[in-house]
């Protein structure tokens, strides 16, 4: 309650049965979220690509989080691409215009500012054949999910 | 307030952590806790969460022997564990939030209430029990040595829960069902919360009423118990009030960074109560916490 501010015998009680185990737990979690900050996507290989050179497109990070799920999430998303030699556009998966072309060249760098609720598909086109050189995926996750919802109003047990 | 666990609920919230890890979709209900999700709604679906993880808060504290030893205006700063867990199944459901207003919380949402236009759940009543105040004796500190033992209480009641855009009120009617006081207290709140980017930030308003039955209880002294130190006051009922902002961040899909400041205050009428310090409180914390 607002009368009683802090109460530092509870703070006591709580460590003396908990944190030894809340330690642990914590500590045992570190790794994995390192490497989840870590983590890029690499692309899948289409069309138009030799064995000895594929294509890929890769995103640094490959995902996006936002606190509740719904909410547009906001990400400055570095990517990186190789292919052959050739001319090549950077799309999201459905739009009409590219977020980026290059000219005759067999690599290239983006910062892409992604802003969006759903994840979305990035597309590495080349403009002559219209061909998918490398696709990757840009995740969109939430800390909390949204919740379940039932359509009745009143409720007894 | 950074800790809404009371020793005496503690066994019961061990008992029931393995029921809250059953289940991770997020559910809503608390104020504190829903205006930092940016919850737009309230839950009904079965399920829970549950985060752990540690803070670290100074502050002010405006009662006598809160902290024990605590003297008006001094600043205490501690670590302090942070503990957010939900459960809720078929309407029953417990919550506690260290940084809630409110402590450990059970109770049982009977109805929710939904926008004629998009079908959308905007509001929920809620039956709820939960303590409020907190024992005040000479086991707990020195400062209470010479006075009657003020017992903690535990109250019940309706809590009324509504969600509109950005915005949520609650606002709770609770009644003594622990024969500590047999008071009475209302309490209204407004909490709204904002998105920058990834950020989200929030703040709360709120104001509650207490009935001379608890304030009696607590804040004044009686001839039989008054000393030099403390001398005989009979507290009339009153308001308190709170004003807090903060803010909160996913640091990765399973981390969340919480950080907020937090003035709470009451009518000047209860400074007069020698157990009563100043007419405020103020605190700041941040914690670090993990969702399971």
């Amino acid at each position: 309650m607002e009368l009683c501010a802090i109460r530092p015998r509870l703070l006591a009680s709580i460590r003396r049965h908990i944190c030894n185990a809340l330690l642990v737990l914590l500590c045992a979690q570190v790794l994995p979220v390192s490497a989840q900050g870590d983590a890029t996507i690499t692309a899948n290989n289409t069309a138009n690509n030799t064995a000895d050179k594929p294509a890929n497109l890769q995103l640094k990070p490959g995902r996006c989080v936002a606190l509740h799920q719904g909410q547009v999430c906001y990400q400055r998303v570095q990517l990186q691409w190789r292919a052959q030699v050739g001319n090549y556009c950077l799309y999201q998966k459905g739009a009409r215009h590219p977020l980026h072309c290059w000219q005759n060249v067999d690599a290239g760098n983006y910062v892409y500012a992604f802003a969006s609720d759903t994840s979305v598909q990035l597309q590495l086109i080349d403009t002559q054949t219209q061909a998918i050189v490398a696709q990757a995926e840009l995740e969109v996750a939430w800390v909390y999910k949204a919740n379940t919802r039932r359509k009745t109003q009143w409720r007894l047990f | 307030m950074v800790t809404g666990l009371s020793a005496r609920t503690l066994g019961f919230v061990c008992c029931n952590l393995f029921l809250l890890c059953v289940a991770w979709n997020a559910v809503a209900g608390d104020l504190s806790s829903d205006v930092r999700k940016g919850a737009s709604g309230p839950d009904e679906g079965n399920g829970g969460y549950i985060e752990a993880g540690a803070g670290l808060t100074s502050y002010t504290s405006a009662i006598a022997g809160v902290p024990e030893g605590n003297e008006k205006g001094e600043v205490h700063t501690e670590i302090f564990l942070d503990v957010n867990a939900r459960y809720q199944y078929h309407g029953w459901f417990m919550e506690l939030f260290s940084q809630s207003l409110e402590q450990f919380t059970i109770g049982y949402n009977f109805y929710n209430g939904y926008n004629a236009y998009n079908n959308d759940g905007n509001w929920a009543l809620d039956w709820v029990a939960l303590g409020q105040h907190d024992e005040m004796s000479a086991e707990e500190a020195d400062d209470y040595r010479g006075l009657d033992t003020r017992r903690g209480d535990y109250m019940s009641g309706l809590r009324a829960t509504a969600y509109y855009g950005n915005y949520i009120v609650q606002m709770h009617a609770l009644t003594d069902i622990s024969r500590t006081h047999y008071g009475e207290l209302a309490s209204l709140k407004l909490a709204r919360y904002w998105q920058h980017r990834n950020w989200n930030f929030h703040g709360i308003v709120g104001a509650t009423y207490r009935s001379q039955d608890i304030t009696d209880y607590y804040f004044s002294i009686h001839a039989d118990e008054a000393s030099a130190k403390y001398p005989e006051y009979e507290a009339p009922p009153g308001w308190s009030y709170v004003m807090e902002v903060g803010a909160t961040y996913p640091l990765s899909e399973k981390w969340v960074f919480r950080g907020y400041v937090r003035r709470t205050g009451m009518e000047s009428t209860f400074t007069a109560s020698p157990l009563i310090l100043d007419d405020h409180g103020d605190t700041i914390a941040t914690a670090i916490s993990y969702v399971f």
